[in-house]
């Protein structure tokens, strides 16, 4: 085999050329610390890592969300709890009225009592959480109740504002829906009633000890419905952040997958490098003297 | 019977042959470097020996040696070589262009990155979703056209760059075309050298080289047929007809093609048709064939014009027409803030003019959340069901949501890049290797060139000396015989 001159520059440059593009990847690879930048680098990683990035900004808005959902579910909570602490309240009243000891007068003082708890009933369920009314359904701009006063301004009547009874529904996790509010209509109505009887029955002539003994049972079934619509409301939170802690865990999975797709491994890619970067010494060492050696350096 | 001036004519001939040696070796150290210059030597051949006359023959002497002479130039050079190193230039120079154009692609696509479709896409879907949560919230509405904006201009500026991309090839088809019509009569011409050189006996050694040389250029840009005639001249053809033909070359030319977007095609000048290789037109309409059968520049950019790209174009497209149908048959539907029923989202006709409708980008109550009139505000079901377009699988016949094909569609520009980007590899360590062959044979050799001249330069001093002799052998006869006794 003949060689010439050119063969060992051609071969020089080649191999030269070559060193230094692997030392280039490696030395982006350690800079930018990623080990896929283009399609090409690992079509496969790339397709992965794009579809990780989106389900991972997927599931955090979710969770923003549901974030959000669980805020309200706890407004709801709260006022639920404050119906019912009302509510417990208007018992004790009502069986303060029907004790045979309390005259006219004492019973009078009652009713102005109850009256104040429809007061702040009447409060409670027109709610605001934010901006929004929490029982008015899809109203949320608009209160869910609107009451009408007598004469003496006392409350006589209390309707829903229009229809309140929309559900709003919101996905609380991927492909799973979730009422997150409760109605005004499946909580206040019988109670709205049961408190205006009330106050009206302990200050009626003749006094009608029978209207208070329907009272007290009223605000029992009125006690049990609060309890049971407050606990729907409670599973649902817990629910809630059940299913926030798995989506938590999930993006910690898909965040590492990310990672170990487009990531360089470091300590690889140092060690690599000090490997090449010997490597192509070595190769401009040996160029060096290659290249510079000639017959003519012998002759004469 | 020997003469004595016969040797001083042998002294003088290895004189010149030594001497014409010397320019040879001369001439090679000179183009050493020069690309697809062969090494030539001089073939030396003992002279024409003649017998002795005499009326009888005596035996133990033979013929008479006369010195030597320079029979002809050899030119090293395997046109075998020659011959496998323009394949393989033509499939390198072919996949080098699908390399580039893929990797310029790679670049319009620029993933992956925060600012691309496929960030862009999960953020528009996300929006949807915090649309379905908040749907009464002014800043949601705002966020969400926002974000929809973002990716209809991310889409079409990405479509724009694919069609600049593409009238570019087309420029290139043209520019390729000119050098291939340039390199054409250039092998013409040398042709016609050639021919009236070797007519007469002679080698025409460094024409070859320029011809050789030209020809692998030719061969570098699209799939041509070379056959040496007997006369030295070489006939080059492309699909069966002749591009070279002696010393006339047939041009080509581009035009544009109706049936392609007015985009180039390449025809005869002569006779108007369409040029061909292996049955594939070079014009728009390529069939699945052309990636097999198409190399070269040329080919390779016609493949990209016409495929590569297209295919990517035609995938934003897809993209494009499906998010706004579906997006649009859901909004429609619904109720905006304000009641507003009956807007579509998106317009346009495919990615080229992908855009948010402009009445609702103008007014974020128009943006229907809701599915009904009498659920305002609070209602943002019709927004969830929008958002979960993101996961439902509207493409390839139902088996890919759009961020799936989407994706599938970078994994295959990837794929299609790193085979490309191997190819290329791979075909150039082929020509390399071949080249080196060829190098062995054609190079030259500094040192071997050194060595004969040293060589040539001690003959030349030996037959100096020969004629030094010869010169002492006459001088002795003439001017000191015959002086016996004087």
């Amino acid at each position: 085999m003949r060689i010439t001159q050119k063969m060992l520059a051609t071969s020089a440059l080649n191999g030269m050329q070559t060193n230094l593009r692997r030392l280039s990847e490696l030395q982006r690879q350690a800079v930018t610390t990623r080990r896929v930048n283009k399609p090409e680098d690992d079509p496969f990683a790339v397709e992965q890592s794009l579809g990780f990035r989106s389900k991972i900004k997927a599931s955090e808005t979710t969770r923003g969300n549901i974030g959000l959902s669980r805020d309200w579910l706890s407004a709801t909570d709260q006022a639920l709890d404050h119906v019912g602490s009302l509510l417990n309240r208007a018992q004790s009243l009502a069986l303060q009225g029907a004790s045979d000891t309390l005259g006219d007068e004492g019973r009078q003082a009652v009713s102005v009592e109850v009256n104040e708890i429809l007061e702040e009933m009447m409060a409670v369920a027109n709610t605001r959480h934010g901006d929004d009314y929490l029982f008015s359904g899809f109203k949320l701009s608009t209160p869910a109740y609107a009451e009408t006063r007598d004469v003496q301004g006392q409350i006589s009547s209390i309707a829903a504002n229009g229809v309140i009874s929309g559900q709003i529904v919101r996905e609380v996790e991927p492909g799973v829906n979730m009422v997150v509010n409760v109605s005004g209509d499946s909580v206040f109505p019988g109670i709205f009633n049961m408190l205006i009887n009330l106050r009206d029955a302990l200050v009626q002539t003749p006094y009608d000890p029978a209207a208070l003994e329907t009272a007290i049972t009223d605000i029992k079934a009125g006690l049990n419905t609060t309890l049971d619509v407050r606990a729907a409301v409670g599973t649902k939170m817990r629910r809630l952040e059940s299913a926030t802690a798995r989506m938590e865990d999930a993006e910690l999975g898909m965040q590492e997958l990310l990672s170990k797709a487009e990531d360089a491994d470091m300590t690889k890619v140092i060690t690599d490098l000090n490997q090449q970067k010997f490597v192509y010494e070595t190769a401009l060492a040996v160029n060096g003297r290659v290249l510079n050696t000639s017959l003519l350096d012998y002759l004469r | 019977m020997y003469t004595t001036f016969g040797s001083l004519n042998t002294a003088l001939q290895t004189l010149h042959s030594m001497q014409q040696s010397i320019q040879t070796s001369s001439h090679n150290v000179a183009n050493a470097n020069t690309p697809g210059y062969s090494r030539q030597s001089t073939v030396l051949v003992a002279g024409h020996p003649y017998s002795v006359p005499a009326m009888n023959r005596y035996a133990p002497f033979g013929q008479v040696g006369t010195g030597v002479v320079v029979d002809r130039m050899k030119r090293f050079r395997d046109s075998y070589l020659d011959t496998q190193i323009r394949q393989e230039t033509l499939a390198r120079d072919g996949w080098e262009v699908r390399r580039d154009v893929l990797q310029q692609a790679e670049v319009v696509w620029n993933e992956p990155s925060e600012t691309a479709i496929n960030s862009q896409m999960s953020q528009f879907w996300t929006s949807w979703q915090n649309m379905a949560t908040t749907p009464a919230e002014t800043g949601t509405r705002t966020n969400l056209l926002a974000d929809a904006d973002a990716l209809a201009t991310t889409i079409t500026d990405t479509y724009r760059q694919l069609k600049d991309l593409r009238t570019e090839l087309d420029a290139q088809v043209g520019r390729h075309v000119g050098s291939i019509n340039t390199l054409a009569s250039q092998i013409a011409s040398i042709n016609e050298r050639i021919r009236d050189v070797e007519g007469v006996g002679q080698q025409a050694n460094d024409l070859r080289d320029q011809r050789d040389q030209l020809l692998t250029e030719l061969s570098g840009y699209i799939n041509v047929d070379i056959h040496e005639g007997e006369s030295g001249t070489v006939m080059v053809s492309l699909g069966g007809k002749l591009l070279v033909m002696d010393h006339v070359a047939t041009q080509l030319r581009v035009e544009a093609d109706p049936a392609n977007g007015t985009l180039n095609r390449v025809v005869w000048a002569d006779t108007g048709q369409i040029a061909q290789v292996g049955g594939v037109q070079l014009a728009g309409g390529l069939s699945a064939v052309a990636p097999d059968r198409l190399g070269g520049k040329l080919g390779g950019t016609l493949i990209a014009r016409d495929m590569i790209v297209p295919g990517q174009m035609n995938r934003l497209d897809q993209i494009a027409n499906t998010l706004r149908t579906q997006v649009n048959t859901l909004h429609s539907a619904g109720f905006g803030l304000d009641g507003s029923t009956g807007l579509n989202f998106f317009t346009g006709t495919g990615a080229q003019d992908f855009a948010v409708n402009s009445v609702v980008l103008a007014d974020t109550n128009k943006v229907a959340a809701a599915a009904d009139a009498a659920s305002l505000p609070g209602d943002g079901s019709n927004a969830l069901a929008i958002a979960r377009l993101a996961t439902t699988k509207l493409m390839n016949g139902g088996t890919a949501t759009i961020d799936q094909y989407y994706r599938s569609g970078i994994a295959e520009l990837g794929q299609q890049a790193r085979q490309a980007v191997l190819m290329t590899e791979n075909q150039d360590l082929l020509v390399q290797h071949l080249e080196e062959r060829q190098e062995q044979i054609a190079g030259v050799s500094l040192d071997e060139e050194t060595t004969r001249m040293l060589q040539y330069q001690h003959t030349y001093q030996a037959a100096a000396r020969v004629m030094t002799t010869v010169d002492g052998m006459i001088d002795t006869i003439i001017n000191k015989m015959g002086l016996v006794g004087r």
